[in-house]
């Protein structure tokens, strides 16, 4: 008989097919995965079942009829969402700096003095500063002449067009400019104003040191302590302007965050306030105690955050009764654009993320496995607990034994089991995995594109250096025979398959590389532990011989290294599985499913 | 002396504006450049292809009547980008390539 073992995740579905002999010798004869449609454990993965099984049935040219059985997993009833909330925000009343990176602005070191439009210049008092201001009208060729032919005493200049080293050029004394300011209409007129320019390849020195700005415009110590916001935007820019206005105000709102509260199955709780970062928040979840729901403070961030989840899982599962069984918080910083900036400035926000698990109401997997039958006419049948049949399915991986721990590093949670010689299953499904990962990628880049944040988690990063040559981020260098596209010359790209793909941010590779393997670290590594401790005998993790890796996160290029460098001090034995040695870390629970039946029968 | 420039190269009755914004899009990034007038009649991509040939840096751009080129001597006379409006962006885009920064897009232009 032909038996087709279907396993429905959360972000994808797999088939594995098998034909049973009647001395029970079972030959593997295909396998496939598509994206799971709708949520898991409803009907409407049927239509993503039937898509894997003709995908997997046409490759040995057989179709549905030919099978004889179809065994889906009793899939684990939790379901993983993820929210992120600032809880810093920088607000600019009455705009007051510019804090701003152009590519090439001019000159160097500070000019003071008044804000004047360059027009105007001539109808103003001769006896002062001024800083002028060059709309895009004035050309950079009339705007020097101006500048060059006028008696008063001009700092420096602020230009709207990409025009500051054509004026500086043109200019009888130097002067610093910037340039490529977009809204510059915006700024105050007639008030004091200091710009600063560093040397090329330096950042600024003055602006960003908040005694600095209170040395320019006198300021006293309560003043001082409001500008902390600008000055700490500025760090690390090559240009920047700051302008007093009499009522303009920078200032730092905190957020509420909130507390949140974690109860537990015996009764207690313990409260963690959000501010105080997701360590001290991870510390409070981690308890040996089982978790019964976490709830946040009414009105604030977490709140919202936890209100928002639990309301999106309770429409999806059709449950009213949704409880919060696990959560992974990480601190990000999210760059953020300044509100009321004058050149698109971008300030560092620090934020919250959290990744929750929430345990639902049994899926309705009969039904599903029903409704199946009788649509395609194949005996359906609910065969296994997850846990047990990735089990089963990563025991194909030689060089296996028991106890075998099984990590399942999916897209929306990370599950561990731990399989003993005896049968006995132990298991464990922790918020947070791979969609969670794209998300931290997402906002710390601030890409605002998923499927670009997709891609930087999944494939490595090289550089355009020529029209002909890329270098990858190993340091290694690939030539091409035709020249590459214009599009992504002197670009980040990332290396999919035979594709470029440019990343359109300013950052560099190393940033980006840093920052995916932050995140990385972050979700997986601590969640393997937080799994592997949490099924390890005595919660010690030196009682676990080997890990196999499987689910769809364990096919990335870099997480399995990682997580055998972090977990050999513990004497673990870890890596991607070789489901019946030709799956790779896929396709464990479809096979286990398979394996199922055969001790059954 | 030999100079770091990029080479333009124009035809004789050249639209003098056109020449004085590609090569403020080049100073504007501090890249220097020169040009040279040609006699004779020739396509803009050939007079790119020429000045690219002669240029120590290997880029050159070519004008002629309304069309601006820009080519490297690697490329072998295959126009890297082209247009015939936005001229400022063209001439620091030469400039850019020379630095290994990536391009600006152009207003019309192909990027």
């Amino acid at each position: 008989m032909r038996v087709a073992g279907v396993d429905i995740g959360n972000s994808t579905t797999e088939v594995c097919i098998a034909t049973l002999g009647l001395k029970e010798e079972l030959v593997f004869e295909s396998s496939a995965l598509v994206p799971t449609t709708g949520m898991k454990g409803t009907l409407h993965n049927i239509r993503g079942i039937k898509e894997v099984l003709q995908e997997a049935l046409r490759k040995i040219n057989k179709n549905v009829k030919d099978v004889d059985l179809i065994l889906l997993n009793e899939a684990a009833p939790v379901i993983g969402d993820m929210a992120m909330e600032t809880i810093t925000q920088t607000i600019i009343t009455e705009s007051t700096m510019i804090g701003h990176n152009p590519n090439t602005p001019s000159g160097e070191g500070l000019g003071k003095g008044k804000t004047v439009l360059l027009e105007e210049l001539q109808d103003t008092y001769e006896d002062e500063d001024y800083i002028v201001i060059i709309g895009s009208h004035i050309g950079y060729q009339e705007a020097a002449k101006l500048i060059n032919a006028s008696r008063h005493s001009i700092k420096g200049a602020i230009v709207q067009k990409d025009e500051a080293v054509l004026i500086y050029n043109r200019l009888k004394y130097p002067i610093p400019i910037i340039d490529e300011v977009k809204f510059i209409h915006k700024i105050p007129l007639g008030n004091t104003c200091v710009i600063e320019v560093a040397s090329e390849g330096g950042t600024i020195q003055t602006l960003s040191n908040p005694y600095g700005i209170a040395n320019l415009f006198n300021l006293t110590p309560e003043e001082t302590r409001r500008i902390i916001p600008i000055a700490k935007s500025l760090i690390g820019t090559r240009s920047a302007v700051v302008i007093r206005s009499p009522k303009g105000q920078v200032e730092e709102k905190e957020i509420p965050a909130g507390t949140l509260t974690i109860y537990f199955v015996d009764g207690t709780k313990r409260m963690v306030d959000v501010d105080r970062g997701s360590e001290e928040m991870m510390h409070a979840i981690d308890s040996d105690q089982e978790i019964l729901d976490m709830a946040g403070t009414k009105e604030s961030n977490i709140g919202h955050m936890i209100e928002h989840m639990k309301e999106e899982i309770g429409k999806l599962s059709k449950s009213a009764n949704v409880h919060i069984q696990d959560a992974l918080a990480v601190d990000v910083l999210v760059p953020m654009s300044v509100e009321g900036a004058l050149a698109g400035e971008i300030s560092m926000e620090r934020a919250v993320a959290l990744a929750a698990m929430v345990k639902s109401k049994g899926l309705p997997m009969q039904e599903l496995a029903k409704t199946l039958e009788d649509d395609i006419g194949v005996t359906t049948q609910v065969a296994g607990v997850e846990g047990v049949m990735a089990s089963l399915g990563a025991l194909t991986t030689k060089g296996t034994t028991f106890p075998l721990v099984i990590l399942d590093l999916g897209g929306g949670s990370t599950d561990a089991a731990i399989l003993e010689e005896t049968g006995e299953v132990k298991v464990t499904h922790l918020g947070g995995a791979g969609n969670f990962i794209t998300m931290l990628i997402n906002t710390e880049l601030g890409l605002e594109n998923l499927s670009v944040a997709e891609d930087i988690k999944r494939y490595p990063l090289a550089k355009v250096e020529s029209l002909f040559h890329i270098r990858l981020e190993t340091g290694e260098v690939k030539f091409f025979g035709q020249p590459l596209s214009p599009k992504i010359f002197g670009k980040v790209v990332i290396c999919k398959e035979k594709d470029f793909i440019p990343i359109e941010t300013k950052h560099s590779l190393e940033k980006i590389v840093t920052i995916r393997k932050e995140a990385k670290r972050k979700v997986f590594i601590q969640n393997a532990l937080r799994a592997l401790k949490s099924v390890a005998k005595g919660n010690d993790l030196t009682q676990i011989p080997n890990v196999v890796l499987v689910g769809g996160s364990a096919m990335d290029f870099e997480i399995p290294q990682m997580l055998l460098e972090y977990l050999t001090p513990y004497g673990i034995v870890v890596g991607k599985g070789e489901i019946r040695g030709v799956e790779g870390p896929r396709n464990a629970v479809a096979t286990g499913l398979v394996l199922s039946k055969v001790k059954v029968l | 002396m030999i100079k770091p420039t990029i080479v333009i190269k124009i035809d004789n009755h050249l639209d003098n504006q056109i020449l004085i914004e590609i090569l403020a899009g080049i100073e504007e990034e501090s890249v220097l450049a020169e040009v040279v007038t040609e006699k004779s009649f020739k396509p803009a991509h050939l007079l790119a292809q020429e000045a690219a040939e002669a240029s120590q840096l290997e880029v050159g751009i070519g004008i002629c009547k309304s069309q601006a080129v820009l080519t490297t001597h690697k490329l072998r006379g295959k126009a890297l980008l082209h247009t015939n409006t936005d001229y400022r962006t063209l001439g620091q885009n030469a400039a850019r390539y020379v630095k290994g920064n990536s391009f600006t897009q152009m207003i019309g232009g192909e990027l």
